[in-house]
């Protein structure tokens, strides 16, 4: 490839990987947090944030008849993520009541397994019900193209001010209330020592719930985002886009919250400029190979910490 | 509401079934062990011909055979070695496209199914040893992500390596397996019998599924099973106790591949064909499923595993398009309502080898072939054995230990007191090869040992106990303390595979000296030896503890606070164990707080504080020392100073 053209390519590519980092970073959040209070993987967590773009699909159906929604786009859009944040919230927290809790104490492997039986059990459920075909987000009708910023070479859409715009409010928020609130300090509280919070009247199951909660809830944003960006939903999207975001958190270190954010946009810029200075056909590839570089380096991720081993 | 209840209809279903499968189990464990596998296995040779050669059957067997040895493969990595491979059918790819590259018109090449079959399981071994080697110090979940991460570049590769793997569309018309001039796609004949190509494939897998069983269960038997266990219970423990971590790891990694290249060979003979698509994520999880339901790291759990997942779907097929909806909901049901899996997690019976009252006899057999050790050639006593000079180590600006200096000679016990956080553990940690000083020296019989990992020291005969009991919590009592006798045995895979007159007699040795250890140490515990290790009250795990370091044949034994946690007349009769040990010609160096004991029976005493030696010396001179005073109870006169002010 001419090498001009390509380094003319690269501040769009910039823009592109950072839109994706940002969905990766919302999903990954959830990996996060359940990994930091329970330290499991939980794979429903994809199925979750599909779900998300399905109900903001649903409200999309409502809302939009012909190509002209029936109220004003930004109220449709608040509606959406609104309507897809709560139902994903509530199906996180009723996964956890019904398939993890009663294995709590059992072997590591077997709330796998459990997380295994529910993303399978969503994946083909939603395809039962919405068939096979994606859904189609008609994106235009809700953010106009026109807003769209120009610099020089580099364009962003409103789809991508939005995404990046709201993922990092969201983040803020996140942080806000993982450090700044008592629910927050509960919540962490559990993660160090869940036996010790609870002599200390910290009600742990209530604070896990509140994990999954939370989890869900920015999941189900981010699966109204990544609607609104690829224009449709499928009931497979669930799957790629988790394993993604669960790499984006061991690559920052996983139950590290900052290091979740940083480890998905170093994924999203990783991918997009991978796939378009290399080969769309081995960005999979390529994000691996530095997920295992930086982990063969660096153990513990980007920005976790070496606990030496206590004896 | 009608739907409700059929849901709640199920779930006493599923927990009926439960506990059927629980009596069924107590059933199967009573009939003997031998007969139980005769019958299993003539009725799986009769199983064709029993439903009238019937294709759809056959094939439904045949493919639950292809997921046994892939299965028992992981249960190698997962269950044995506990490490989390979700890159795993990267290895069964491996196997398949091998056979599809050397035996098809692809490459023009038609080699035989025989010649093929070592070439691919050996290169799916080596691509295990690859993967494992850059994530051998990853654990638990940066495995699996790394592993997974693997798998998917492998099936990547596949993709879009068209001109070498002709892409998506894989590779067909591969060769049949042709074995020594028997062509298996052929109809063939024994006499009256005759033999479809879909019953002949099935044999083959048949074949294959119990040699991989065999092989496996060996293993697990084997001293290098039991390190596997070791190492998937405790890291740390293993290596004190003289297992190599990296190269049992790496050799769980290749033996796993090497299942799952071998079951790839007989898929691509099989269907003939191989594509991409065979070897996705989902496939890796399907097999992880089967462990885990059947029961982690038992095998015939693994097999009931995979004749249930296989044929669940199989039973689902009148519900075509629900059935994986169905599929993922009885996973989730099943571990809700046994997540022990089908089967339950007990450990594999072993065949007793002695009884109670063989014990003694046994132990007389054990002095005529005492496994080498180092305590083998007795030392003169006051020797020095180990020699501590100038040894510091910080952590970060933390000096857990500055300039400390001692002896340990031949034949003496040395107690090592001082207040929590004087830096006592980091000592021992130093001496046991798990930390790395930052400065000294430490010599054993004259040698430099610094820097020499664990697992070697181990070998050299200086083997330590843990403060907070770090036994291997899976492992039965008996296994515990064969896991000390690793560095003892010998035995390599090749003999422990065929099962050799020499393995079988080294094994049989060791596990009468490791029942003699615990005989000898009381209580009852070399009768409880197959309980598991867990059940045991605090005191005798501390027993168990020391029989573990013991079997080892150390010359040096680091015991870090044997009596903690037990009442006062358990405390003397482990102090007097203590004393017997030195008698017979143990070294002992030994952290404590129970001051009775330390004065009972040391010969000397260093105290630490703050990471320095403040007093060396018999236990008189030292209860005398006025620094020893002063830091444990504080400084007389700055205290009254204090009171005063």
């Amino acid at each position: 490839m001419d090498i001009n053209l390509a380094l003319a390519q690269l501040p769009q590519q910039f823009v592109n990987g950072l839109t994706l980092g940002c969905v990766y970073a919302l999903l990954a959040l959830g990996y996060c947090m359940v990994y930091g209070v329970l330290e499991m993987l939980n794979f429903a967590h994809g199925e979750v944030f599909m779900v998300g773009g399905y109900l903001g699909w649903g409200v999309i159906s409502v809302l939009i008849v012909g190509a002209a929604p029936a109220a004003a786009p930004l109220l449709v859009l608040v509606v959406m993520l609104v309507t897809a944040m709560v139902g994903a919230g509530a199906l996180g927290v009723g996964i956890e009541r019904f398939a993890y809790r009663p294995l709590r104490s059992s072997s590591r492997l077997a709330p796998l397994i459990s997380a295994l039986g529910v993303s399978i059990f969503l994946q083909n459920t939603v395809m039962l019900a919405m068939g096979t075909r994606g859904k189609m987000y008609p994106t235009r009708a809700i953010i106009p193209p026109e807003w769209t910023l120009s610099f020089g070479d580099v364009t962003i859409t409103g789809t991508r001010l939005l995404i990046i715009g709201l993922s990092i409010i969201l983040m803020f928020a996140l942080n806000y209330f993982v450090q700044g609130t008592r629910w927050g300090r509960g919540m962490r509280a559990v993660a160090q020592d869940r036996e010790e919070a609870s002599y200390l009247g910290i009600d742990a199951n209530k604070m896990i719930s509140l994990t999954f909660l939370v989890g869900s809830v920015l999941a189900g944003a981010a699966g109204v985002l990544i609607g609104l960006y690829y224009t449709q939903v499928d009931f497979l999207m669930g799957w790629a886009a988790g394993m993604k975001a669960f790499t984006a958190s061991v690559l920052g270190g996983i139950g590290n919250i900052q290091g979740a954010m940083l480890g998905a946009i170093v994924l999203g810029l990783v991918e997009s400029l991978g796939a378009a200075f290399i080969s769309p056909a081995y960005k999979d590839i390529i994000a691996f190979a530095v997920l295992v570089a930086v982990l063969v380096l660096k153990p513990s991720g980007l920005m976790g910490e070496n606990l030496p081993d206590k004896v | 509401m009608e739907r409700l209840g059929i849901i709640s209809n199920n779930f006493t279903t599923l927990e009926a079934a439960s506990s059927a499968m629980g009596r069924l189990r107590a059933a199967f464990d009573a009939i003997d062990q031998r007969y139980r596998l005769g019958a299993v296995v003539l009725l799986a040779a009769a199983f064709p011909f029993l439903v009238g050669q019937n294709p759809y059957l056959v094939r439904v067997a045949g493919t639950i055979g292809l997921y046994v040895m892939l299965a028992v493969g992981l249960n190698i990595v997962v269950g044995f070695a506990g490490l989390l491979d979700l890159g795993y059918v990267a290895f069964y790819a491996i196997g398949a496209y091998t056979y599809a590259f050397l035996a098809s018109p692809h490459f023009g090449l038609h080699l035989p199914f025989l010649a093929v079959l070592p070439l691919a399981a050996l290169a799916a071994a080596v691509c295990g040893v690859l993967l494992g080697y850059p994530v051998l110090r990853l654990r638990g979940d940066y495995l699996a992500i790394v592993t997974m991460g693997f798998g998917e570049i492998i099936r990547i590769l596949l993709i879009n390596l068209a001109p070498i793997t002709n892409g998506p569309n894989g590779i067909s018309k591969i060769d049949g397996a042709n074995i020594l001039g028997v062509n298996l796609n052929q109809v063939l004949e024994f006499g009256f019998l005759r033999s479809e190509s879909v019953v002949n494939y099935y044999y083959l897998s048949l074949v294959f599924a119990a040699g991989c069983l065999l092989v496996a269960s060996r293993l697990n038997r084997s001293r290098i099973g039991r390190a596997w266990q070791a190492i998937r219970d405790d890291e740390t423990a293993a290596q004190c106790m003289g297992i190599h971590k990296s190269n049992l790891k790496l050799l769980a990694f290749a033996s796993g591949a090497l299942f799952a290249g071998v079951a790839g060979v007989i898929f691509a003979a099989w269907q003939q064909f191989v594509s991409p698509e065979t070897f996705t994520l989902n496939e890796v999880v399907t097999i992880f499923c089967m462990i885990v339901l059947g029961g982690t790291g038992r095998l015939l759990g693994v097999v009931v595993g995979a004749v249930v997942l296989v044929t669940l779907p199989e039973f689902l097929r009148e519900y075509s398009i629900y059935r994986m909806a169905i599929y993922g909901a009885v996973l989730v049901l099943i571990m809700r309502y046994r997540p022990q899996g089908l089967l339950g997690k007990a450990a594999e019976r072993v065949r007793p080898v002695l009884a109670g009252d063989q014990v003694a006899t046994l132990a007389e057999r054990v002095e005529s072939h005492c496994l080498p050790g180092p305590l083998a050639q007795p030392l003169p006593a006051g020797t020095p054995l180990l020699e501590v000079a100038d040894l510091s180590k910080s952590f970060g600006g933390l000096k857990a230990v500055q300039g400390v200096s001692f002896t340990v000679r031949q034949g003496e016990i040395v107690s090592i007191i001082g207040p929590n956080g004087a830096g006592k553990t980091t000592l021992f940690n130093l001496i046991s090869g798990l930390y790395r000083p930052s400065s000294g020296s430490i010599r054993y019989l004259g040698r430099s040992i610094v820097g020499l990992p664990p697992h070697r020291l181990a070998a050299l005969g200086i083997v330590r106990t843990f403060q907070n009991l770090r036994l291997f919590g899976g492992m039965t009592v008996l296994e515990n303390v064969l896991v000390g006798l690793h560095c003892r045995l010998e035995g390599g895979l090749l003999s422990i595979v065929l099962n050799t007159s020499s393995f079988r007699r080294t094994e049989s040795i060791a596990r009468a000296k490791a029942i003699a250890l615990l005989d000898a140490l009381g209580h009852g515990l070399a009768e409880r030896r197959d309980d598991l290790v867990l059940t045991l009250t605090y005191a005798d795990r501390r027993r168990v503890e020391i029989a573990r370091a013991l079997a080892s044949g150390p010359r040096l034994l680091l015991l870090d606070e044997p009596v903690a946690g037990m009442n006062s007349a358990e405390a003397e009769e482990m102090m007097n164990r203590i004393g017997h040990l030195r008698d017979a010609g143990y070294t002992i160096l030994l952290i404590e707080h129970h001051m009775n004991v330390v004065m009972g029976i040391s010969d000397r005493v260093v105290v630490l504080d703050q990471g320095r030696k403040i007093a060396e010396g018999t236990p008189e001179a030292v209860q005398k020392d006025e620094r020893v005073i002063e830091a444990y109870l504080g400084r007389r006169r700055s205290k009254w100073a204090k009171t005063t002010a």
